[in-house]
């Protein structure tokens, strides 16, 4: 399923037909104050579900339960049907279901579709130029030169600053560029700051969709290390740049929250600062090149952590 | 411990490494300055001719020493003279120089072991006035010498950003050794072990 076409999925667990079509038609009936399409599939891929008393034995882990609760006058005729929740209830329910989790998930799956676009642009660099706007804001994209330029005001430029600043998905759309739109671009900038603060973005939808998480990172460039802490992007990429490691991996040895790793692990890759290859690729290996008079044999191999505590000492910096 | 712990400092001449070394040695730097013969190099009255030298005393009592190696290519048979033991290197590039691209090899060149070891950091200086070449194009530069190396743009005169790029060193260094430490304590026999180095 294509979350990016269904802003809301829900389905039911032991409830009956007859309950079931009471629900659906009250459904309809809230879906035009909703603020996306809702749509009825199995249990085990919907994100809402209504269940009778029995829990579903499978269900997916962040799928939202609403049990249906008996009428009390029901119980004393057989076969009555369970209550459905008050119209104005279920215009709750799906409104909170929008405003939470699944909407994020909305947003993630068009992020992913973004960035999934945009990485294929700048590597195949074979569209001359692209136009990428939303969110009120336009860029003209030029993937054969990895460059980009604000297409109108600065007020674009202050926009997806704010947007990406923020760290949060932006609703950007990627469309050919038109010969009048062409006209007006200005000056051209690298791609790398933009697809950097993208990837950090990325970082709420989790690693970008192509990568795995047992994937191994292995760096070919000294990254940028904007937009995060600067202690910690440092330490990310001074580890990263020791030995390639898995995220999680990266996270665990430079002592940084997994979810900064994946930040900058996301922003490193669509740049191509860094590759992610298979953990039996032997491009994963740890690189081979070890030289005799590298300073650790130099200056004492033990006495190496003491020695650099005592030079930021003496310097007044702290790691 | 009977080694000496040094940082080099190496770049063209007028990068700034005397400039740099100035900036955070404790004492005056002690230089080899000479009236400069090669104008069409670079114009300055004076230049250093065999290195620049400052030093930090450490608090075990060791001195931490700052060399700068001279900047002219036909000083080139000391820089490996230099770089031996070294603890680190900081390249220093100057922007508004006719190649600095080529000027990074060079020196990438001349102290290739320290940089695959992960104990080099480039700082390219005059950026704001010199915008080209671009930090991307030194990072592809030096992707295809297969070299990833930190580059970072730095003012020498400012204290605090020659203490950025000291920094990525040190924080470069310490994860090579944690690297190295791992790598050790797995059954590695051919991987030198801390009794064999120290």
């Amino acid at each position: 399923m294509d979350i990016t076409e269904h802003a809301l999925t829900y389905g039911f667990h032991g409830v009956a037909e007859a309950e079931q079509a009471l629900l659906q038609g009250m459904i309809r009936r809230i879906s035009r104050r909703l603020p996306g399409p809702v749509t009825h599939v199995s249990t085990h891929h919907a994100q809402l579900v209504f269940l009778d008393d029995a829990a579903p034995p499978l269900i997916g882990s962040d799928a939202r339960l609403v049990r249906l609760v008996r009428n009390p006058e029901g119980r004393q005729s057989p076969g009555a049907l369970r209550m459905p929740p008050h119209v104005t209830e279920l215009l709750d329910i799906f409104s909170g279901s929008f405003g939470g989790g699944s909407h994020e998930r909305v947003r993630c799956g068009a992020m992913q579709s973004l960035v999934r676009s945009l990485h294929d642009l700048f590597r195949t660099r074979d569209t001359p130029q692209a136009l990428l706007e939303g969110d009120g804001a336009s860029l003209i994209l030029y993937p054969s030169d990895r460059q980009f330029s604000w297409a109108g005001t600065q007020h674009n430029k202050q926009l997806l600053s704010e947007i990406f600043g923020a760290q949060r998905p932006p609703r950007l759309d990627l469309r050919a560029l038109g010969a009048q739109e062409l006209d007006a671009c200005g000056e051209r900038h690298g791609i790398e700051p933009l697809l950097w603060h993208m990837g950090l973005a990325h970082a709420h939808c989790g690693l970008l969709p192509w990568v795995g998480r047992d994937d191994v990172l292995r760096m070919r460039a000294w990254p940028y290390l904007a937009g995060q802490g600067p202690a910690a992007a440092m330490r990310l990429a001074t580890t990263l740049r020791a030995r390639p490691r898995s995220v999680a991996g990266l996270a665990d040895a430079a002592c940084v929250p997994e979810t900064d790793a994946v930040a900058f692990a996301n922003a490193a890759l669509l740049c191509g600062f860094v590759v992610a290859v298979a953990p039996t690729d032997p491009l994963a290996l740890p690189g081979g090149r070890k030289p005799e008079d590298a300073p650790m044999k130099v200056s004492g191999f033990a006495r190496l952590p003491g020695i650099l505590g005592a030079i930021r000492d003496a310097l007044g910096v702290r790691s | 411990m009977s080694e000496e712990l040094k940082i080099l400092f190496a770049g063209a001449m007028g990068a700034g490494k005397t400039t740099a070394i100035r900036a955070i040695s404790e004492i005056p730097p002690i230089s080899t300055e000479a009236s400069n013969s090669d104008r069409a190099e670079c114009d300055k009255e004076e230049t250093t001719v065999a290195m620049d030298y400052g030093e930090i005393t450490l608090a075990t009592g060791e001195k931490l020493r700052l060399y700068g190696a001279p900047g002219q290519p036909r000083f080139q048979f000391m820089w490996p003279i230099l770089a031996a033991g070294a603890l680190g290197a900081v390249v220093l590039i100057d922007n508004s120089r006719a190649d600095p691209l080529g000027d990074l090899e060079l020196y990438l060149n001349a102290f290739r072991p320290l940089a695959d070891a992960g104990a080099a950091v480039v700082g390219i200086g005059r950026m704001d006035s010199f915008p080209r070449p671009t930090l991307e194009a030194y990072m592809e530069r030096l992707a295809k010498l297969d070299v990833v190396m930190p580059v970072i743009p730095a003012d020498v005169r400012r204290r605090d950003d020659v203490l950025q790029i000291l920094e990525v060193l040190l924080q470069q260094i310490e994860a090579m050794w944690a690297h190295d430490e791992t790598v050790s304590g797995d059954a590695n026999p051919g991987h030198r072990s801390p009794e064999a180095i120290s």
